[in-house]
């Protein structure tokens, strides 16, 4: 009896733990700044973009760029919607989370698996519709 | 009736192989239909398939075997414990196995992580941490943490307050020329800052009605409603959330302890309905009585229900038609609005039944208090 109500005591406590580790994380990504891993904020962000990459000198086709960095790539952006929303000419592709996760996976992609390729990536984009900003690896 | 009641309260094998079974385990009835809801989904989507790891967050994860192998490492845990839940054995552990792996999945995988996929895990493992007694405290922490944190960082964000997210991203999707119609009523962003405002406060005000036990129940109709009513517009189901919110719903509602008895007559008013829903409770959720031209009736305990609220009550109570619902639900087809309709209907008819309930309650506590008011 004592050792099932110890079990049944140590299992809410490893809940507890998970309950207080989702509050931590939160209050760290949130103090840590430009990214939300394993904190809560669903469909939150919205990054329109285009991204170019070219390896050992050869620029990479979508598909490859999508298998590269495992990103959906899918041309979401029409001509009629990018002028409403007053979006730059060459974003195509749409990313859901923050813009600081896309280029995190980018230049850690780039820092491990793909360090031998001499990749070079330049990303466009647009967060929630703001002001076009530009970024580059290597930066 | 008698026998009725004996036939509700005959204990029943443990750890039945009947995978419509949710009675005779270790987790409460409907906590381990939410569970089943949330595996049978994710069966029917491929989410099992989970992922191979890439950018991982744990390094080693990224390092430990080959990319295949541990994908279908992964894949073989899951799907064996996926068969385990289903068919009723070990439950506790196998949701244990089934978040572990889909949590473990995520963090081999920067592009695998998504809020939705995370939240599964969790109510999964939850599910698995909990027993009779913690399991519905459990889940209501974890939607408090998931609500107030989702409400927020929406309002720490200056994007969301001044409506600049919401006008982007209503702008980028389908629906957009229907809110853009509703918005050129109107000056320039007030209506994506009203609906920015709305979320952010839904969200938070959810947080608070799982957070106290009473205003549970306006909760869960709250999280059907504002999540069907998303999936409805923009009809997707934001990958898992729809399916995994409304699960941990079903595993909120107050279920009878011992399975209900049913009686009903065929040929009087429900007796038809009635009649299919014993030919489809595979599961065995009710002790199903009949006698000729007796009204329908469903007995829980000291409640007993006549005619629409005893139907409605049993449509409440049904795994079967759950587990069909979810599974329909699920396959991919573009007209599968249909679901978010029937959820939107199932809450109306819910809010309407509670707010009666609570002014039938108010009434009659006003009687009984009245004559001590007269002098």
């Amino acid at each position: 009896m004592t050792s099932r109500r110890s079990r049944i005591s140590l299992a809410v406590a490893v809940a507890a733990v998970i309950l207080l580790a989702q509050v931590g994380i939160n209050i760290w990504q949130h103090a840590a700044g430009g990214t939300r891993y394993f904190a809560w904020a669903p469909n939150d962000y919205l990054v329109t973009y285009d991204l170019q990459v070219s390896a050992g000198g050869r620029p990479l086709t979508p598909e490859e760029i999508q298998s590269r960095y495992r990103l959906d790539l899918t041309n979401r952006l029409g001509e009629d919607t990018k002028a409403k929303l007053r979006l730059a000419k060459v974003e195509r592709y749409v990313f859901e989370d923050p813009p600081q996760e896309l280029k995190d996976r980018i230049r850690r992609y780039e820092q491990t698996k793909g360090k031998h390729d001499a990749a070079r990536v330049t990303l466009v984009y647009q967060f929630d519709g703001g002001r076009e900003q530009t970024w580059l690896w290597p930066s | 009736m008698a026998v009725a009641e004996l036939r509700a309260q005959e204990p029943r094998p443990a750890a039945s192989l009947n995978p419509f079974r949710v009675r005779g385990t270790a987790l409460p009835p409907n906590v381990l239909l939410a569970a089943k809801i949330v595996t049978l989904v994710f069966l029917v989507t491929g989410g099992w398939r989970l992922t191979s790891p890439f950018v991982p967050f744990v390094g080693f994860l990224g390092d430990i075997a080959s990319q295949a192998t541990f994908q279908h490492t992964l894949q073989a845990l899951w799907l064996i414990a996926a068969a385990s839940l289903l068919l009723n054995q070990l439950v506790r552990p196998s949701c244990l196995i089934l978040g572990g792996t889909l949590l473990l999945a995520q963090l081999s995988s920067m592009a695998y992580r998504t809020n939705n996929l995370t939240f599964t895990a969790l109510l999964l493992l939850m599910i698995g941490l909990s027993d009779r007694n913690t399991a519905k405290l459990l889940i209501r922490a974890q939607l408090v943490v998931l609500y107030f944190w989702a409400g927020t960082n929406k309002l720490l964000d200056a994007n969301w307050r001044s409506g600049a997210f919401f006008e982007s991203w209503v702008g980028i999707h389908a629906y957009g020329p229907a809110y853009k119609h509703l918005a050129d009523l109107l000056p320039s962003m007030v209506l994506s800052t009203i609906a920015s405002w709305a979320a952010i406060l839904t969200e938070l005000f959810i947080s608070v009605t799982f957070a106290i036990r009473r205003l549970v129940p306006m909760g869960i109709l709250l999280v059907i409603a504002y999540h069907s009513s998303l999936f409805l517009v923009t009809g997707t189901t934001f990958t898992m959330f729809w399916f995994s919110l409304t699960a941990a719903c079903v595993a909120l509602v107050d279920w009878p302890a011992v399975a209900p008895t049913v009686k009903y007559g065929e040929a009087a008013r429900f007796g038809r309905i009635a009649q299919l829903l014993e030919r489809i409770d595979l599961g065995h959720a009710f002790a199903w009585e009949r006698s000729d031209g007796a009204e329908l009736e469903l007995v829980s305990g000291e409640e007993r229900l006549r005619a629409r609220d005893a139907l409605a009550r049993v449509l409440l109570y049904h795994p079967t038609i759950y587990l069909a619902f979810y599974a329909l639900a699920a396959i991919q087809e573009p007209a599968r609005r249909w679901a978010a309709a029937v959820a939107l209907a199932i809450a109306a008819y819910a809010a309407v039944q509670l707010v009666s309930r609570m002014l039938n309650s108010r009434s009659q506590v006003t009687r009984v208090t009245a004559p001590a008011d007269v002098p």
